[in-house]
Protein backbone atom coordinates (compact mmCIF):
# COMPACT_ATOMS: atom_id res chain seq x y z
CA UNK A 1 0.00 0.00 0.00
CA UNK A 2 2.76 2.45 1.01
CA UNK A 3 4.77 1.45 -1.99
CA UNK A 4 1.79 2.10 -4.28
CA UNK A 5 1.21 5.55 -2.77
CA UNK A 6 4.88 6.46 -3.18
CA UNK A 7 4.74 5.31 -6.78
CA UNK A 8 1.65 7.46 -7.36
CA UNK A 9 3.31 10.52 -5.79
CA UNK A 10 6.46 10.19 -7.88
CA UNK A 11 4.27 9.75 -10.97
CA UNK A 12 2.47 13.01 -10.09
CA UNK A 13 5.82 14.83 -9.66
CA UNK A 14 6.97 13.54 -13.01
CA UNK A 15 3.70 14.70 -14.61
CA UNK A 16 4.16 18.19 -13.10
CA UNK A 17 7.73 18.39 -14.44
CA UNK A 18 6.54 17.33 -17.85
CA UNK A 19 3.89 20.08 -17.62
CA UNK A 20 6.47 22.89 -17.17
CA UNK A 21 8.58 21.50 -19.93
CA UNK A 22 5.49 21.61 -22.15
CA UNK A 23 5.02 25.34 -21.54
CA UNK A 24 8.68 26.03 -22.27
CA UNK A 25 8.51 23.99 -25.48
CA UNK A 26 5.31 25.84 -26.46
CA UNK A 27 6.98 29.22 -26.06
CA UNK A 28 10.08 28.07 -27.94
CA UNK A 29 8.21 26.41 -30.81
CA UNK A 30 5.70 29.28 -31.08
CA UNK A 31 8.51 31.80 -31.28
CA UNK A 32 10.44 29.73 -33.79
CA UNK A 33 7.41 29.21 -36.03
CA UNK A 34 6.45 32.89 -35.90
CA UNK A 35 9.99 34.02 -36.70
CA UNK A 36 10.17 31.54 -39.55
CA UNK A 37 6.83 32.66 -41.00
CA UNK A 38 7.77 36.34 -40.63
CA UNK A 39 11.08 35.70 -42.39
CA UNK A 40 9.35 33.83 -45.20
CA UNK A 41 6.43 36.25 -45.49
CA UNK A 42 7.89 38.62 -48.14
CA UNK A 43 8.73 35.67 -50.43
CA UNK A 44 6.18 33.05 -49.42
CA UNK A 45 3.14 34.35 -47.47
CA UNK A 46 2.39 31.08 -45.66
CA UNK A 47 1.63 33.06 -42.49
CA UNK A 48 -1.61 34.27 -43.98
CA UNK A 49 -3.07 30.80 -43.61
CA UNK A 50 -3.96 29.14 -40.32
CA UNK A 51 -2.34 25.79 -41.21
CA UNK A 52 1.11 26.27 -39.55
CA UNK A 53 -0.44 27.34 -36.24
CA UNK A 54 -3.07 24.58 -36.45
CA UNK A 55 -0.28 22.04 -36.85
CA UNK A 56 1.70 23.62 -33.99
CA UNK A 57 -1.32 23.56 -31.65
CA UNK A 58 -2.07 20.00 -32.64
CA UNK A 59 1.51 18.98 -31.93
CA UNK A 60 1.59 20.79 -28.57
CA UNK A 61 -1.81 19.44 -27.54
CA UNK A 62 -0.80 15.88 -28.43
CA UNK A 63 2.56 16.04 -26.69
CA UNK A 64 1.86 18.17 -23.62
CA UNK A 65 -1.90 18.36 -23.06
CA UNK A 66 -4.47 21.09 -22.66
CA UNK A 67 -2.48 23.71 -20.68
CA UNK A 68 0.34 24.16 -23.20
CA UNK A 69 -2.25 23.81 -26.00
CA UNK A 70 -4.21 26.80 -24.62
CA UNK A 71 -0.97 28.80 -24.37
CA UNK A 72 -0.12 27.86 -27.97
CA UNK A 73 -3.62 28.89 -29.04
CA UNK A 74 -3.34 32.31 -27.33
CA UNK A 75 0.18 32.95 -28.64
CA UNK A 76 -0.77 31.78 -32.11
CA UNK A 77 -3.89 33.98 -32.17
CA UNK A 78 -1.91 37.05 -31.11
CA UNK A 79 0.97 36.33 -33.49
CA UNK A 80 -1.36 35.64 -36.41
CA UNK A 81 -3.24 38.89 -35.77
CA UNK A 82 -0.11 40.92 -35.20
CA UNK A 83 2.04 39.70 -38.05
CA UNK A 84 -0.22 38.33 -40.75
CA UNK A 85 -3.74 39.86 -40.59
CA UNK A 86 -3.91 43.37 -42.03
CA UNK A 87 -3.31 45.84 -40.50
CA UNK A 88 0.11 44.19 -40.16
CA UNK A 89 2.08 44.71 -36.92
CA UNK A 90 -0.99 45.81 -35.10
CA UNK A 91 -3.26 43.96 -32.66
CA UNK A 92 -6.15 46.39 -33.07
CA UNK A 93 -8.21 46.57 -35.12
CA UNK A 94 -7.99 42.86 -35.69
CA UNK A 95 -8.94 42.97 -39.37
CA UNK A 96 -9.80 45.62 -41.89
CA UNK A 97 -11.96 43.98 -44.50
CA UNK A 98 -14.38 41.05 -44.81
CA UNK A 99 -11.79 38.67 -46.32
CA UNK A 100 -9.37 39.40 -43.44
CA UNK A 101 -12.15 38.82 -40.91
CA UNK A 102 -13.01 35.57 -42.68
CA UNK A 103 -9.35 34.50 -42.54
CA UNK A 104 -9.16 35.35 -38.87
CA UNK A 105 -12.40 33.50 -38.13
CA UNK A 106 -11.10 30.47 -40.04
CA UNK A 107 -7.92 30.65 -37.97
CA UNK A 108 -9.88 30.71 -34.68
CA UNK A 109 -12.16 27.89 -35.74
CA UNK A 110 -9.39 25.71 -37.18
CA UNK A 111 -7.02 26.07 -34.26
CA UNK A 112 -9.67 25.69 -31.55
CA UNK A 113 -11.39 22.66 -33.13
CA UNK A 114 -8.14 20.86 -33.91
CA UNK A 115 -6.66 21.72 -30.51
CA UNK A 116 -9.79 20.56 -28.67
CA UNK A 117 -10.01 17.33 -30.68
CA UNK A 118 -6.34 16.57 -30.12
CA UNK A 119 -6.67 17.17 -26.36
CA UNK A 120 -9.64 14.81 -26.28
CA UNK A 121 -7.73 12.22 -28.27
CA UNK A 122 -4.76 12.53 -25.92
CA UNK A 123 -7.01 12.14 -22.89
CA UNK A 124 -8.63 9.07 -24.39
CA UNK A 125 -5.25 7.58 -25.14
CA UNK A 126 -4.06 8.22 -21.60
CA UNK A 127 -7.25 6.76 -20.19
CA UNK A 128 -6.78 3.66 -22.29
CA UNK A 129 -3.14 3.43 -21.18
CA UNK A 130 -4.20 3.75 -17.55
CA UNK A 131 -6.90 1.11 -18.01
CA UNK A 132 -4.41 -1.21 -19.68
CA UNK A 133 -1.90 -0.65 -16.88
CA UNK A 134 -4.60 -1.35 -14.28
CA UNK A 135 -5.63 -4.43 -16.18
CA UNK A 136 -2.05 -5.69 -16.40
CA UNK A 137 -1.57 -5.03 -12.67
CA UNK A 138 -4.82 -6.81 -11.86
CA UNK A 139 -3.89 -9.77 -14.04
CA UNK A 140 -0.48 -10.02 -12.41
CA UNK A 141 -2.07 -9.88 -8.96
CA UNK A 142 -4.60 -12.51 -9.94
CA UNK A 143 -1.88 -14.76 -11.30
CA UNK A 144 0.05 -14.35 -8.05
CA UNK A 145 -3.09 -15.16 -6.04
CA UNK A 146 -3.87 -18.20 -8.19
CA UNK A 147 -0.30 -19.40 -7.85
CA UNK A 148 -0.49 -19.00 -4.06
CA UNK A 149 -3.82 -20.85 -4.01
CA UNK A 150 -2.39 -23.64 -6.15
CA UNK A 151 0.60 -23.99 -3.87
CA UNK A 152 -1.66 -23.97 -0.84
CA UNK A 153 -3.90 -26.65 -2.37
CA UNK A 154 -0.90 -28.76 -3.29
CA UNK A 155 0.41 -28.48 0.26
CA UNK A 156 -3.03 -29.34 1.58
CA UNK A 157 -3.29 -32.39 -0.67
CA UNK A 158 0.23 -33.52 0.28
CA UNK A 159 -0.76 -33.15 3.92
CA UNK A 160 -3.93 -35.15 3.33
CA UNK A 161 -1.99 -37.87 1.56
CA UNK A 162 0.46 -38.25 4.43
CA UNK A 163 -2.31 -38.08 7.05
CA UNK A 164 -4.56 -40.54 5.22
CA UNK A 165 -1.73 -43.02 4.63
CA UNK A 166 -0.77 -42.80 8.31
CA UNK A 167 -4.35 -42.98 9.61
CA UNK A 168 -5.20 -46.03 7.49
CA UNK A 169 -2.00 -47.84 8.29
CA UNK A 170 -0.90 -47.55 4.68
CA UNK A 171 -4.09 -49.14 3.31
CA UNK A 172 -5.26 -46.06 1.40
CA UNK A 173 -2.66 -44.29 -0.69
CA UNK A 174 -3.73 -41.07 -2.38
CA UNK A 175 -1.54 -40.64 -5.41
CA UNK A 176 -1.50 -39.75 -9.13
CA UNK A 177 -3.14 -41.74 -11.90
CA UNK A 178 0.20 -42.16 -13.67
CA UNK A 179 1.65 -43.74 -10.53
CA UNK A 180 -1.18 -46.30 -10.38
CA UNK A 181 -0.65 -47.09 -14.06
CA UNK A 182 3.08 -47.46 -13.46
CA UNK A 183 2.49 -49.90 -10.59
CA UNK A 184 -0.12 -51.83 -12.57
CA UNK A 185 1.82 -52.27 -15.81
CA UNK A 186 0.25 -54.19 -18.70
CA UNK A 187 -3.31 -55.47 -18.30
CA UNK A 188 -4.33 -59.13 -18.34
CA UNK A 189 -7.92 -58.20 -19.22
CA UNK A 190 -9.94 -55.01 -19.43
CA UNK A 191 -13.61 -54.07 -19.59
CA UNK A 192 -15.73 -51.04 -20.24
CA UNK A 193 -18.20 -50.01 -17.54
CA UNK A 194 -21.44 -48.84 -19.11
CA UNK A 195 -24.45 -50.19 -17.21
CA UNK A 196 -25.21 -51.40 -13.66
CA UNK A 197 -25.29 -54.93 -15.11
CA UNK A 198 -21.54 -54.64 -15.75
CA UNK A 199 -20.89 -54.61 -11.99
CA UNK A 200 -21.62 -58.31 -11.71
CA UNK A 201 -20.07 -59.30 -15.06
CA UNK A 202 -16.72 -57.64 -14.30
CA UNK A 203 -16.71 -58.74 -10.66
CA UNK A 204 -17.24 -62.39 -11.57
CA UNK A 205 -14.64 -62.20 -14.36
CA UNK A 206 -12.02 -60.77 -11.98
CA UNK A 207 -12.88 -63.39 -9.36
CA UNK A 208 -12.19 -66.06 -12.01
CA UNK A 209 -8.83 -64.43 -12.83
CA UNK A 210 -7.99 -64.41 -9.11
CA UNK A 211 -9.04 -68.04 -8.72
CA UNK A 212 -6.88 -69.04 -11.72
CA UNK A 213 -3.99 -67.13 -10.13
CA UNK A 214 -4.21 -69.33 -7.04
CA UNK A 215 -6.27 -67.13 -4.68
CA UNK A 216 -8.44 -69.07 -2.24
CA UNK A 217 -12.21 -68.62 -2.46
CA UNK A 218 -12.46 -66.21 0.45
CA UNK A 219 -9.86 -63.86 -1.02
CA UNK A 220 -11.51 -64.07 -4.45
CA UNK A 221 -14.81 -63.03 -2.87
CA UNK A 222 -13.20 -60.23 -0.87
CA UNK A 223 -11.56 -58.86 -4.02
CA UNK A 224 -14.95 -59.13 -5.76
CA UNK A 225 -16.66 -57.13 -3.02
CA UNK A 226 -14.03 -54.37 -3.11
CA UNK A 227 -14.27 -54.28 -6.91
CA UNK A 228 -18.08 -54.15 -6.76
CA UNK A 229 -17.80 -51.03 -4.62
CA UNK A 230 -15.39 -49.35 -7.00
CA UNK A 231 -17.52 -50.09 -10.08
CA UNK A 232 -20.68 -49.00 -8.26
CA UNK A 233 -18.98 -45.66 -7.57
CA UNK A 234 -18.21 -45.29 -11.29
CA UNK A 235 -21.85 -45.99 -12.22
CA UNK A 236 -23.19 -43.65 -9.53
CA UNK A 237 -20.84 -40.70 -9.94
CA UNK A 238 -19.51 -40.83 -13.51
CA UNK A 239 -21.91 -43.05 -15.45
CA UNK A 240 -19.21 -44.87 -17.42
CA UNK A 241 -15.61 -45.92 -17.01
CA UNK A 242 -13.08 -48.71 -17.48
CA UNK A 243 -11.72 -51.56 -15.41
CA UNK A 244 -8.65 -53.72 -15.96
CA UNK A 245 -6.84 -56.41 -14.04
CA UNK A 246 -3.02 -56.61 -13.85
CA UNK A 247 -0.64 -59.15 -12.40
CA UNK A 248 1.72 -58.25 -9.55
CA UNK A 249 4.61 -60.33 -8.25
CA UNK A 250 2.42 -62.27 -5.82
CA UNK A 251 -1.01 -60.84 -6.41
CA UNK A 252 -3.25 -58.74 -8.59
CA UNK A 253 -4.17 -55.11 -8.96
CA UNK A 254 -7.51 -54.12 -10.43
CA UNK A 255 -7.62 -50.58 -11.83
CA UNK A 256 -10.99 -48.85 -12.12
CA UNK A 257 -11.15 -45.40 -13.65
CA UNK A 258 -13.71 -42.87 -14.78
CA UNK A 259 -13.90 -39.33 -16.11
CA UNK A 260 -16.40 -38.06 -13.57
CA UNK A 261 -16.13 -34.97 -11.38
CA UNK A 262 -13.68 -36.58 -8.94
CA UNK A 263 -13.64 -36.33 -5.16
CA UNK A 264 -13.07 -32.80 -3.80
CA UNK A 265 -9.80 -32.51 -1.85
CA UNK A 266 -11.68 -31.45 1.26
CA UNK A 267 -13.77 -34.64 1.20
CA UNK A 268 -10.76 -36.98 1.12
CA UNK A 269 -10.34 -37.19 4.91
CA UNK A 270 -14.05 -38.03 5.18
CA UNK A 271 -13.49 -40.93 2.78
CA UNK A 272 -10.65 -42.35 4.79
CA UNK A 273 -11.13 -41.32 8.35
CA UNK A 274 -14.86 -41.25 9.16
CA UNK A 275 -15.75 -44.30 11.18
CA UNK A 276 -18.88 -46.26 10.37
CA UNK A 277 -22.17 -45.04 9.04
CA UNK A 278 -22.55 -41.28 8.77
CA UNK A 279 -25.81 -39.45 8.22
CA UNK A 280 -23.80 -36.63 6.64
CA UNK A 281 -23.25 -38.65 3.51
CA UNK A 282 -22.43 -42.06 2.11
CA UNK A 283 -19.22 -41.13 0.34
CA UNK A 284 -17.09 -43.03 2.82
CA UNK A 285 -18.94 -46.34 3.04
CA UNK A 286 -17.78 -47.73 -0.31
CA UNK A 287 -14.17 -46.71 0.32
CA UNK A 288 -14.23 -48.19 3.79
CA UNK A 289 -15.40 -51.50 2.35
CA UNK A 290 -12.66 -51.32 -0.30
CA UNK A 291 -10.03 -50.61 2.35
CA UNK A 292 -11.26 -53.46 4.51
CA UNK A 293 -11.52 -56.04 1.75
CA UNK A 294 -8.53 -55.19 -0.46
CA UNK A 295 -4.99 -55.32 0.87
CA UNK A 296 -4.28 -51.82 -0.36
CA UNK A 297 -6.24 -49.13 -2.20
CA UNK A 298 -4.62 -46.52 -4.44
CA UNK A 299 -6.75 -43.46 -5.17
CA UNK A 300 -6.08 -40.73 -7.73
CA UNK A 301 -8.78 -38.12 -8.09
CA UNK A 302 -9.10 -34.73 -9.70
CA UNK A 303 -10.91 -32.73 -12.36
CA UNK A 304 -10.14 -35.39 -14.99
CA UNK A 305 -11.83 -38.15 -13.01
CA UNK A 306 -11.01 -40.82 -10.47
CA UNK A 307 -8.78 -43.86 -10.69
CA UNK A 308 -8.79 -46.57 -8.03
CA UNK A 309 -6.23 -49.37 -7.80
CA UNK A 310 -7.26 -52.36 -5.67
CA UNK A 311 -4.31 -54.51 -4.66
CA UNK A 312 -4.94 -58.08 -3.53
CA UNK A 313 -2.06 -60.38 -2.69
CA UNK A 314 -2.40 -64.15 -3.06
CA UNK A 315 -2.00 -64.59 0.69
CA UNK A 316 -3.12 -62.05 3.28
CA UNK A 317 -0.29 -59.77 4.42
CA UNK A 318 0.49 -60.24 8.13
CA UNK A 319 -0.22 -56.57 8.73
CA UNK A 320 -1.41 -53.82 6.48
CA UNK A 321 2.20 -52.61 6.31
CA UNK A 322 3.55 -56.04 5.42
CA UNK A 323 4.37 -54.63 2.00
CA UNK A 324 5.27 -51.19 3.19
CA UNK A 325 6.90 -50.44 -0.13
CA UNK A 326 5.01 -50.57 -3.36
CA UNK A 327 3.95 -53.95 -4.74
CA UNK A 328 6.01 -55.03 -7.71
CA UNK A 329 5.07 -56.62 -11.00
CA UNK A 330 6.12 -60.16 -11.73
CA UNK A 331 9.35 -60.59 -13.68
CA UNK A 332 9.29 -61.19 -17.42
CA UNK A 333 5.70 -60.09 -17.80
CA UNK A 334 4.56 -59.09 -21.24
CA UNK A 335 1.55 -57.39 -22.65
CA UNK A 336 -1.09 -60.01 -23.48
CA UNK B 1 -31.62 -62.11 -6.03
CA UNK B 2 -34.90 -63.47 -4.79
CA UNK B 3 -36.85 -61.63 -2.11
CA UNK B 4 -39.61 -62.99 0.02
CA UNK B 5 -41.61 -61.27 2.75
CA UNK B 6 -43.17 -63.82 5.10
CA UNK B 7 -45.91 -62.43 7.29
CA UNK B 8 -46.60 -64.68 10.26
CA UNK B 9 -46.47 -63.85 13.93
CA UNK B 10 -43.16 -62.30 13.03
CA UNK B 11 -42.32 -60.66 9.72
CA UNK B 12 -39.23 -61.86 7.90
CA UNK B 13 -37.69 -60.31 4.78
CA UNK B 14 -35.53 -62.96 3.16
CA UNK B 15 -33.01 -61.96 0.43
CA UNK B 16 -30.86 -64.57 -1.27
CA UNK B 17 -27.97 -64.73 -3.73
CA UNK B 18 -26.54 -61.32 -4.77
CA UNK B 19 -27.49 -57.98 -3.20
CA UNK B 20 -25.90 -55.08 -5.03
CA UNK B 21 -26.59 -51.67 -6.57
CA UNK B 22 -28.45 -53.33 -9.45
CA UNK B 23 -31.21 -54.90 -7.37
CA UNK B 24 -31.17 -53.14 -4.02
CA UNK B 25 -34.29 -51.11 -4.84
CA UNK B 26 -36.32 -54.37 -4.78
CA UNK B 27 -35.01 -55.07 -1.29
CA UNK B 28 -35.88 -51.52 -0.20
CA UNK B 29 -39.46 -51.99 -1.38
CA UNK B 30 -39.73 -55.27 0.56
CA UNK B 31 -38.38 -53.52 3.67
CA UNK B 32 -40.98 -50.75 3.30
CA UNK B 33 -43.70 -53.39 3.08
CA UNK B 34 -42.39 -55.16 6.17
CA UNK B 35 -42.19 -51.88 8.11
CA UNK B 36 -45.81 -51.12 7.21
CA UNK B 37 -46.84 -54.65 8.15
CA UNK B 38 -45.01 -54.79 11.44
CA UNK B 39 -43.72 -51.46 12.83
CA UNK B 40 -42.65 -53.19 16.08
CA UNK B 41 -39.79 -54.77 14.15
CA UNK B 42 -38.90 -57.55 11.78
CA UNK B 43 -36.08 -59.80 10.67
CA UNK B 44 -33.91 -59.33 7.62
CA UNK B 45 -32.68 -62.79 6.74
CA UNK B 46 -29.45 -62.57 4.74
CA UNK B 47 -28.29 -66.06 5.60
CA UNK B 48 -28.58 -67.20 2.00
CA UNK B 49 -27.06 -64.04 0.50
CA UNK B 50 -23.83 -65.06 -1.21
CA UNK B 51 -22.73 -61.52 -2.02
CA UNK B 52 -23.59 -58.20 -0.44
CA UNK B 53 -21.81 -54.88 -0.80
CA UNK B 54 -22.49 -51.41 0.60
CA UNK B 55 -25.74 -51.25 -1.37
CA UNK B 56 -27.04 -53.92 1.04
CA UNK B 57 -25.69 -51.91 3.96
CA UNK B 58 -27.66 -48.90 2.73
CA UNK B 59 -30.77 -51.10 2.63
CA UNK B 60 -30.27 -52.20 6.25
CA UNK B 61 -29.75 -48.56 7.25
CA UNK B 62 -32.94 -47.70 5.38
CA UNK B 63 -34.85 -50.33 7.38
CA UNK B 64 -33.29 -48.96 10.58
CA UNK B 65 -34.59 -45.48 9.74
CA UNK B 66 -38.06 -46.86 9.05
CA UNK B 67 -38.33 -48.88 12.26
CA UNK B 68 -36.06 -47.84 15.10
CA UNK B 69 -37.07 -44.15 15.53
CA UNK B 70 -40.65 -45.45 16.09
CA UNK B 71 -39.51 -47.81 18.82
CA UNK B 72 -39.09 -50.93 16.72
CA UNK B 73 -36.21 -53.38 16.58
CA UNK B 74 -34.45 -55.03 13.71
CA UNK B 75 -32.72 -58.42 13.60
CA UNK B 76 -30.33 -59.16 10.74
CA UNK B 77 -29.48 -62.81 10.22
CA UNK B 78 -26.04 -63.15 8.66
CA UNK B 79 -23.93 -66.23 8.06
CA UNK B 80 -21.52 -65.15 5.33
CA UNK B 81 -18.39 -63.83 7.09
CA UNK B 82 -17.83 -61.19 4.40
CA UNK B 83 -21.36 -59.84 4.83
CA UNK B 84 -20.86 -59.76 8.59
CA UNK B 85 -17.57 -57.90 8.05
CA UNK B 86 -19.29 -55.27 5.93
CA UNK B 87 -21.95 -54.68 8.58
CA UNK B 88 -19.25 -54.47 11.21
CA UNK B 89 -16.92 -52.03 9.46
CA UNK B 90 -19.72 -49.73 8.40
CA UNK B 91 -20.89 -49.55 12.02
CA UNK B 92 -24.33 -51.06 11.38
CA UNK B 93 -23.88 -53.64 14.13
CA UNK B 94 -23.46 -50.79 16.62
CA UNK B 95 -26.68 -49.01 15.67
CA UNK B 96 -29.17 -49.01 18.56
CA UNK B 97 -32.13 -51.30 17.88
CA UNK B 98 -30.22 -53.36 15.31
CA UNK B 99 -29.09 -56.88 16.26
CA UNK B 100 -26.92 -59.21 14.20
CA UNK B 101 -27.83 -62.88 14.57
CA UNK B 102 -26.30 -66.08 13.28
CA UNK B 103 -29.65 -67.85 12.85
CA UNK B 104 -33.40 -67.29 12.89
CA UNK B 105 -33.91 -68.59 16.42
CA UNK B 106 -31.73 -65.74 17.72
CA UNK B 107 -33.83 -63.30 15.70
CA UNK B 108 -37.06 -64.72 17.13
CA UNK B 109 -35.86 -63.91 20.65
CA UNK B 110 -35.18 -60.29 19.69
CA UNK B 111 -38.02 -59.33 17.39
CA UNK B 112 -41.43 -59.01 19.10
CA UNK B 113 -44.57 -60.57 17.68
CA UNK B 114 -46.32 -58.53 15.11
CA UNK B 115 -49.55 -56.74 16.06
CA UNK B 116 -51.49 -54.06 14.24
CA UNK B 117 -50.82 -50.46 15.37
CA UNK B 118 -53.54 -49.15 17.74
CA UNK B 119 -54.93 -45.91 16.38
CA UNK B 120 -55.77 -43.22 18.91
CA UNK B 121 -59.24 -41.61 18.62
CA UNK B 122 -57.84 -38.22 17.60
CA UNK B 123 -55.86 -39.70 14.70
Amino acid sequence: MIRTRMRDESADDAARRRGWIGYVWTLALGLLLTLGLVALYPHFPLGRYPIPYVLLIMLIAYLFGEGPAILAFVLGTLAFDYFFVPPIRSLWPIATGPSEWAGYAAFLMGTSIVGFATVLMRRSRRQIERLLADLRRELAERERAEEALRESEEEQIAFYRRTIAAATGGKLIVTERAEIERIAGPAISSWEIRTPGDIRVIREAVERVASDAGFDQSRCERLGIALGEAITNVIKHAGTGEASVHRLEDGLIVVISDHGPGIPALALPDVALTRGYSTAGTLGIGYKVMMEFADRVYLATGDEGTTVGLVMMRHPPETSLAFGGQPTRSEGETTP
Amino acid sequence: MSIEVSKGTRTIVRATDVIDYLNVSQLNRALEEAARECPQGFTIDLSEATYMDSAGVQAVIYAYKLIVPRGGVLAVVVQNPNTRDILRITGVERLPGVHLCGDLSCAEEIVPECRPEVRRPDE
